[in-house]
């Protein structure tokens, strides 16, 4: 009886501290909603008045459009970039069995586990040298590196539950090594490409720290974002941000239904 | 679709070696047209290698292969023209059943109403009508292998190829599958080679058995013999069960006698002479089968020269329905197994219990090896 008393106590106790949590690292970001809607010149909370007006100075800035345009083409290039090398690194990699496998794993990995500040800073003295600086290819590249390590965590995982039979038998049945691939290899980690696809694009959309060492004059969003807020802190920025929470909220739901899709086919 | 035929395929010295380990060690086969021929053995008796060089998925380090009259060594697996039924089914899961059993005949550029017809001929033979739009997970273990099946047969090969195919399906399923792969056969007429480490499953669908250990053949014949004349210890323990003797061999006053090692026999030496096959010198070991044993009832004349009777306590008692197998020990602690049919109800027999039995020394096999 007391048993039951004392289990129900720590029961409560965990679902309230859980939904403390919850809010806790939630609240930040939602907050920024109602921010978004004020009338006022100044970031207030709550807000006061209601009006789209900063939404609307959001899409009349000429300087918020270019960067949000050029960090949809960064984030695009990378992922396009990083998908197709991080998928052939896990294909390779999971066909291949030598000594070194796992460092050569582990290598790839780093761009994700190396602090960002040191991985640009270093980005930053390499590219100066050659002049390339300022350069949108370069920042492609650079976030490449940054976000090929998705690709290749996700598609490998998904490789793992993939039984290697499935590509001999369609040799055997006559395709050639090419078909064997496109038939019946990519059709198995489709959803977990595209899903790595998209959690990469945000990775890069929402990058600062890179882009502010190398890309010079070339500004993204978020560089665009991180200048006002050193300036000249009005509501646009939080219009910005509830865009990008809400394009981001999307995405990785997509990405996340993806990989469910993935898990479709394997059997219990 | 009229029904099709095989082509034969022939072994020459084929080697295979991983590392030290020779996986294949001088395999000579000739598999005959439209024959089901059984590879038989334990694990990493080099039986699936044996498969897998057939496909192509491996290549021999030394020797020839040859489907028909073509050496298949420089042919990639998709030109071989062989069908393959693996154990895991290994059917596509994104594709639905017609899908997967078209997936050949779309790689062969037919076109699509022959498909239609192939596929469904395909599906008809393996009982599988109205199935083409469901999805291989949908499907039960026993329904996935007769999919398999089709998608390997569809595209008319010449050669179909087996990997222990019913290993994943529970007993029942199991012995109906043999009748239908039997049928199947029947019907298609292709050379099947049929890899399994399942003796049952061997004697009932082969027309030839190879039983194979250590990457070498040790025995090829029909069922009828591997079970009924084995040539080695290995073949007869492998095949069901027996029990081997060790025996010497003996030539005097112009006879042939054997006498027994292990076991007190009530004649110290039998005379063979009169057997059939008069036994080489060579032999060192008998093998008689559980269901060789008579119990001695009085009945017999043990006098005979030709029956060899001896005592035996019995150990373990294991019932199988229509058989009753009895684990018994002689004097020296020597494990002989008897196999008693349930016909004669008289003997029932308990443990500890000590029995006389016999058998005919005419219906012995005599090994060497």
């Amino acid at each position: 009886m007391i048993n039951k008393i004392f289990y129900r106590i720590i029961n409560t106790i965990f679902v309230a501290y859980y939904w403390f949590v919850i809010v806790f690292l939630l609240f930040p970001i939602l907050i920024v909603f109602p921010i978004s809607f004020v009338n006022s010149k100044y970031l207030e909370f709550p807000p006061k008045n209601f009006s789209f007006r900063w939404y609307i100075n959001y899409f009349n800035d000429t300087d918020f459009f270019v960067a949000t345009f050029n960090s949809i083409y960064l984030g695009l290039g990378a992922t396009i970039v990083a998908t197709s090398i991080g998928t052939m690194a896990a294909l390779g990699l999971s066909k291949t069995n030598f000594i070194g496998k796992k460092i050569i794993f582990g290598f790839l990995i780093t761009p994700l586990i190396f602090p960002l500040i040191i991985l640009a800073l270093g980005l930053y003295i390499f590219l100066a040298r050659f002049d390339a600086i300022e350069n949108f290819y370069m920042l492609i590249i650079a976030h490449s590196a940054l976000v090929m390590p998705f690709s290749l965590i996700i598609v490998s995982t998904s490789l793992q539950s993939f039984d290697v039979t499935l590509e001999r038998s369609a040799r055997v049945l006559g395709a050639n090594p090419w078909q064997a691939f496109w038939k019946v290899t990519f059709p198995y980690i489709k959803p977990a490409v595209y899903s790595s696809a998209i959690f990469g694009f945000f990775v890069s959309f929402d990058e600062l720290i890179i882009a502010l060492f190398i890309s010079g004059k070339i500004w993204t969003l978020p560089q665009r974002v991180w200048q006002d807020l050193r300036y000249e802190i009005d509501p646009t920025i939080a219009a910005v941000a509830a865009i990008l929470i809400s394009a981001t909220f999307v995405g990785i739901l997509l990405g996340t239904i993806l990989q469910k899709q993935a898990m479709r086919f394997i059997e219990k | 679709m009229k029904t099709f035929y095989g082509e034969p395929v022939i072994f020459n010295n084929v080697f295979k070696r991983y590392g030290a380990i020779l996986a294949v060690d001088n395999f000579n086969l000739e598999i005959k047209k439209s024959e089901f021929l059984t590879l038989l053995g334990p694990s990493g008796s080099g039986k699936t290698t044996i498969l897998n060089m057939i496909a192509g998925f491996i290549s021999q380090d030394e020797g020839g292969i040859k489907i028909g009259s073509e050496s298949v060594h420089n042919l990639p697996t998709e030109k071989r023209n062989v069908g393959m039924v693996f154990q895991n089914y290994s059917l596509f899961p994104h594709m639905n059943i017609f899908e997967n059993v078209a997936f050949p005949l779309k790689m062969r550029n037919i076109n699509k109403t022959k498909i239609k017809d192939k596929v469904h001929y395909a599906l008809d033979l393996v009982r599988l009508k109205d199935f083409d739009l469901r999805m291989p997970h949908e499907l039960s273990g026993g329904q996935r292998q007769r999919v398999a099946f089709a998608r390997a047969i569809v595209f008319e090969p010449k050669v179909l190829l087996m990997d222990e195919p019913l290993g994943a399906l529970d007993l029942k399923l199991r012995e109906r599958m043999q009748i239908e792969i039997k049928r199947y056969h029947k019907e298609i007429g292709c050379t099947v080679i049929y890899v399994t480490h399942d003796q049952g499953e061997a004697l009932t669908l082969s027309d030839r058995i190879v039983i194979m250990n250590e990457g070498k053949i040790i025995q090829i014949d029909n069922p009828n013999n591997i079970y009924d004349k084995p040539t080695s210890k290995f073949s007869a323990n492998f095949i069901g069960e027996t029990n081997i003797f060790n025996i010497k061999y003996k030539h005097h006053e112009n006879e042939h006698f054997i006498e027994f090692e292990n076991i007190q026999t009530n004649k110290e030496e039998y005379s063979v002479s009169s057997l059939n096959n008069i036994p080489n010198l060579e032999y060192k070991f008998i093998s008689v089968r559980p269901e060789k044993f008579k119990i001695y009832d009085g009945q017999l004349d043990i006098n005979k020269n030709y029956l060899v009777c001896f005592n035996l306590i019995i150990n373990e008692i294991i019932f199988l329905g229509d058989v009753i197998k009895y684990i018994c020990l002689n004097d020296n602690n020597y494990e002989i197994i008897l196999k008693i049919t349930r016909t004669d109800l008289s003997h029932i027999f308990k443990i500890n219990e000590k029995i006389k039995v016999s058998f005919d020394i005419k219906e012995a096999v005599f090994l060497s090896i």
